[in-house]
């Protein structure tokens, strides 16, 4: 595959909008490119820093959406 | 049995079968995800409540109007949903309140990371927190396109056409965004885990 790899496309690839074949030159870069390699490191720790942070919805509104399918079973099915 | 351990496919066939309990377990199984990629994106709790369960309203329709059809693919589906209606709500609320400008940047100039004005259901650590505090202090353009990619689940070809700016700036944009987050980070002295 003819193409730079530069951080530019480790982010690309970090977050899996490469394809196959780019995937595997970039993984291959990797192995041999020391500075790139730190690079995707550090990316990843960060990304999975942020993939940590979670919000969750009140009980209230989960509540309200089981109630909405329960008194809805049978209106809505086999429509 | 462990909720874990039963894949989405058979809670929701379980769920078409009559089983209400079913659907509960998947919305436990995955409200996080979905509420997270919904609030980050709307900055406002009340609308992402709001969405959550017009998300879940939709989903249910569609079950069981026997309109669904990626038995194995629920999770991206439920979200696509969920991504969809925070955009759709950008748009209009960008629409009402927004003052135009060239670049399509106002776009998502309220997608800011708001103080905790609902501590009480945060489940964050103090690093977490700490972390979304120093989203906050990222230029607007950077933050805009790091909250798409990593909780509203868009691909950089979708952020440069809701931004109106080109690939290689939204990826640019976001090569700084997570660069400077890491350097705030390192300030911070934050130990990532």
């Amino acid at each position: 595959m003819n193409f730079t790899i530069n951080e530019t496309e480790v982010l690309r690839f970090i977050y899996g909008e490469c394809s196959s074949a780019e995937s595997k030159a970039i993984a291959e870069e990797l192995k041999k490119n020391l500075a790139l390699q730190i690079y995707y490191d550090r990316m990843m720790e960060t990304k999975l820093e942020l993939d940590a942070i979670e919000f969750e919805p009140s009980e209230m509104t989960v509540n309200e959406v089981l109630d909405f399918s329960a008194s809805h079973h049978d209106s809505l099915e086999h429509h | 049995m462990k909720i874990t351990q039963v894949s989405d496919k058979d809670l929701l066939q379980a769920y078409l079968a009559g089983d209400e309990s079913s659907l509960e377990q998947l919305i436990i199984k995955h409200k996080r995800k979905i509420f997270t990629s919904i609030y980050l994106v709307v900055n406002d709790s009340f609308v992402a409540e709001d969405l959550f369960q017009e998300t879940f309203i939709k989903v249910i329709q569609t079950i069981r109007g026997g309109r669904y059809k990626e038995e194995d693919k629920f999770i991206p589906w439920v979200m696509r949903i969920a991504r969809n209606m925070a955009i759709d709500y950008y748009r209009k609320s960008r629409r009402n309140v927004m003052v135009n400008g060239e670049d399509g940047e106002e776009i998502l100039s309220r997608i800011e990371i708001i103080e905790n004005n609902r501590e009480d259901q945060l489940i964050l650590n103090q690093t977490q927190k700490t972390v979304r505090q120093l989203i906050a202090l990222l230029p607007e353009e950077q933050r805009t396109v790091l909250i798409l990619r990593q909780y509203a689940d868009l691909s950089f070809k979708e952020i440069a056409e809701i931004t109106h700016v080109s690939i290689n700036t939204a990826l640019g944009r976001m090569r700084y965004a997570l660069n400077n987050l890491r350097k705030l980070i390192l300030e911070k002295e934050l130990h990532l885990q």
